[in-house]
This record gives structure tokens, sequence and C-alpha cells, in this order.
């Protein structure tokens, strides 16, 4: 998946995904154990934070997360993981000037 | 948090300012040092804390008492915050110095100019500048300014951070209070270092309500904000739109302490037309009345909910006022 992220990002962008990297494994484990505020909280950052880096599908994500938590509804939970794991072992980012037209 | 550019020249600026006071001052100068802890529901923190020196205390729309017609005013600031937005941690500081001058109690200049510095994942700093200039009439009162400055405190992230955003703002605010009315419009235009470009405005009108020592104001508001161009790393809506009632009050407390209280109810929506809900709360309480020294302790909170997610935003601050 090819992603267009703003140029103004580059220094940043690889240990913002190197950290959601490490955070899948913490999102499985707090599924595992119920921990629901934890994954709500979780969820809830990353609707807040992905899309200031150009990460709008791993923020939407993140809202599911936060809303079916907060419904107490877990069916879909593990896929949502799995979505994140699957976003970020096949994001490729290409560093555009937003200034131009893109 | 490392020691920055602009401290080490703080003592020697502190201490001839302190000296410059008694010989220059026609009002009682005036002392502030002050700190909050800012956070969010999505893992924003900022913690700051200011001091600022001034040879004449001064608030030209609400005069303090003795405040003289014609004044010379100077002080210097110094202004130190530590946070972490977006995954990123740094410090960031702010120095700064200011002359104004004040003519017959009606016109009222100052202009500032300021050190301001950002370590975190790029250091940096710059040179920030503001002149503005201040109007009043019977129940007219107006306020132009011009000025460039840093993005830290507008929760531009991570782009104010990382790429040291910066911004020129042009604002001029209107505060007309006709009989028992407060009608207040503020407009702001300003171009980003990105080449991006914003609009806000707030509009608000009040009704006075107040009875006996207490000032209670009841009314509403509207706010646009609008950005030129979506840019990534930082909130970029085409246009967003705010609106909704207001109150204030404020008034004695207990012994010799004063409160004040404001509430802003919000209805919001985007140019998607997803709409939500939220407040605005800001309550304090005063040690004593805002002529003589006082210590204020205050919380000030924004909640909005949108497509059932809850985000908040929260700031507990104190602040010392001391006059000689």
């Amino acid at each position: 998946m090819l992603i267009k992220v703003s140029i103004d990002l580059e220094d940043i962008l690889p240990k913002y995904l190197e950290n959601r990297r490490k955070e899948v494994d913490e999102l499985k484990a707090f599924l595992a154990s119920k921990d629901l505020d934890s994954l709500k909280t979780r969820g809830h950052r990353l609707a807040g934070n992905a899309p200031s880096y150009g990460m709008e599908a791993l923020g939407s994500l993140g809202v599911k997360i936060e809303r079916d938590v907060q419904n107490n509804d877990l069916t879909n939970m593990e896929g949502y993981i799995q979505e994140i794991e699957n976003f970020l072992n096949s994001v490729e980012v290409e560093y555009v000037d937003e200034d131009e037209d893109w | 948090m490392k020691m920055r550019i602009g401290n080490p020249y703080l003592g020697v600026m502190i201490l001839s300012f302190l000296t410059s006071f008694c010989a220059l001052s026609s009002e009682l100068s005036h002392l502030n040092l002050n700190g909050s802890v800012a956070e969010t529901s999505d893992e924003l923190s900022l913690r700051t804390k200011g001091l600022s020196l001034t040879n004449n205390r001064r608030n030209f729309v609400y005069p303090f008492d003795g405040a003289q017609s014609d004044a010379l005013d100077f002080g210097v600031s110094q202004f130190d915050s530590h946070g972490t937005a977006a995954e990123i941690h740094f410090d960031h500081s702010l120095t700064e110095v200011w002359l104004g001058k004040k003519y017959k109690d009606q016109f009222f200049y100052r202009v500032f100019l300021g050190h301001d510095e950002i370590e975190g994942e790029k250091d940096s700093s710059f040179t920030k500048y503001k002149v503005e200039f201040e109007y009043k009439k019977e129940d007219l009162y107006s306020k132009l300014s011009y000025g460039h400055r840093s993005t830290i405190f507008d929760y531009r992230y991570p782009k104010a951070i990382n790429s040291y955003l910066k911004t020129h703002p042009s604002d001029f605010l209107i505060l007309w209070t006709p009989g028992k009315y407060r009608a207040k419009a503020l407009f702001l235009e300003e171009t980003l270092s990105d080449g991006n470009s914003a609009s806000y405005q707030d509009l608000e009108l009040k009704y006075n309500v107040s009875f006996g020592e207490y000032w209670v104001l009841v009314g509403g508001g509207l706010e646009v904000y609008k950005n030129s161009k979506q840019f990534q790393g930082y909130w970029t809506p085409e246009t967003f739109i705010s609106f909704g009632p207001r109150f204030e009050a404020s008034g004695p407390f207990v012994r010799s302490t004063f409160f004040s209280f404001a509430l802003n109810l919000n209805r919001f929506e985007d140019e998607n037309n997803d709409h939500g809900q939220g407040h605005y709360l800001n309550v304090a309480l005063q040690s004593a009345q805002r002529n003589t020294n006082h210590f204020k302790v205050g919380y000030e909170k924004i909640q909005s909910t949108q497509r059932s997610s809850l985000w908040s935003f929260s700031r507990p601050y104190i602040s010392y006022n001391h006059f000689w």
C-alpha cells in the first residue's frame, strides 16, 4: 500500500510507525486479558495521532476500536488489530511536497 | 530540562529592570509568576512556567487603580515549556522584552521583541516580534496587532515541533459595550511558514444581568476557522464552525477571595457535515481583589464529542501577582 505523506514529516514518521509496530503485540495482549480500558485508550490515541502523520486508514481503525470497546462489542476487535498489523507490514511511504498538487 | 540560551541573560535583565523600575515607574510595578499543566486525552502534555516584570502594571481595557493617563511602559518575560505531543518530547523557551507608550487614556501601543527556541527532534531558534495598537473611547475598544511567532501554543502538532512551524498573524479585536450589552468581534488572518494560510473569526454578544457585586453575563457566540490548504502534520479543516450559548460570572467568594467562571456550550460542524458538541469551562479563585497582591488558581477544560468519541483537554494553572 502506497501512501503519500508530507515531506515535512519525513524525519519523524519512521519512529512513529516503529512505535505502532511495537504496539500491535500490546493490543493483542490487552484483548486477550480483556483489558478494555487500555484498548480504548490506545484506540483513542491512534484516532488522534495517526491522521496528523497522514495515516488516515490507521486513524479510522483507532476510531473503530474505541467505539466498539465503548459499546462492549469485541466481535471485530481481533480483525481490527490484524488490519493494523497488515497495514504496518505493507505500507510504503512516498514523501511529497504539500505545496505541489498531489 | 536543559539550560537554554535565553536563561543566562535573564538574571542580568531582571536586575537591570528592577533598578530601572525605581526610577521610571509612574504606576506600581508588576511581577507575575505563573505555571500550568495541560493534558489531552490523546496524549499531549505540556508543562509551562513563566515570569514577567513590567515597570507599570497595565490593563488598557479595565485599568488598575491609580493608572496614569500617559505612561512609558517596559517589561521583560521568560516562559519555559516542556512537553510531549504526537509522541515527540520537546523543550521550548521564550525570552521577551517590550516597550509601550500610553497617551491620554485613549491610545496605547507596544512593541515586543523575543528569542524563541525549541529543543526536540531538531534544535532551532528565531526572533519573535509583535506590534500592537490599542484605542479606547467611551464604550468602544479596539486592538490591532501583527507579529511573527511559533505555533507551539496553538497545538499545531507535530509540525509545530519537528518543523518548528511559525506564523505571521494579524488580528483585529473590537469590544463594544453599549448599555447592558457587550459585543465582541475578533478577526484573525495568518500566513504560516509551510505555505498554508488560515483565518479565524469569533463573534460574541452578551447581556449584562449583574446584581450587587456579582458580574453576570449571558449570551451566545459563533466561531469560524478556515485553512486554505488541508495539510498533514496538524489540524487543518477547510471550514470549521462552532456556535452556542456563553455564560460568564465573577464576584466575591468567601472572606476576601474572588471567583470567576466562564462556560461556552458548543455545537460544531466541519466541511464534511460532521457534527459534534462540546464545552469550554474556565473556573478560577483569587486570594484578593486584582488591585492588590494576589494568588490565583484555576482550571480550564475543553471537551468535545464527535462520532461518539470523547476528546478532552484540561489545564490546571496557578499564578501570583505582586505590585510595588
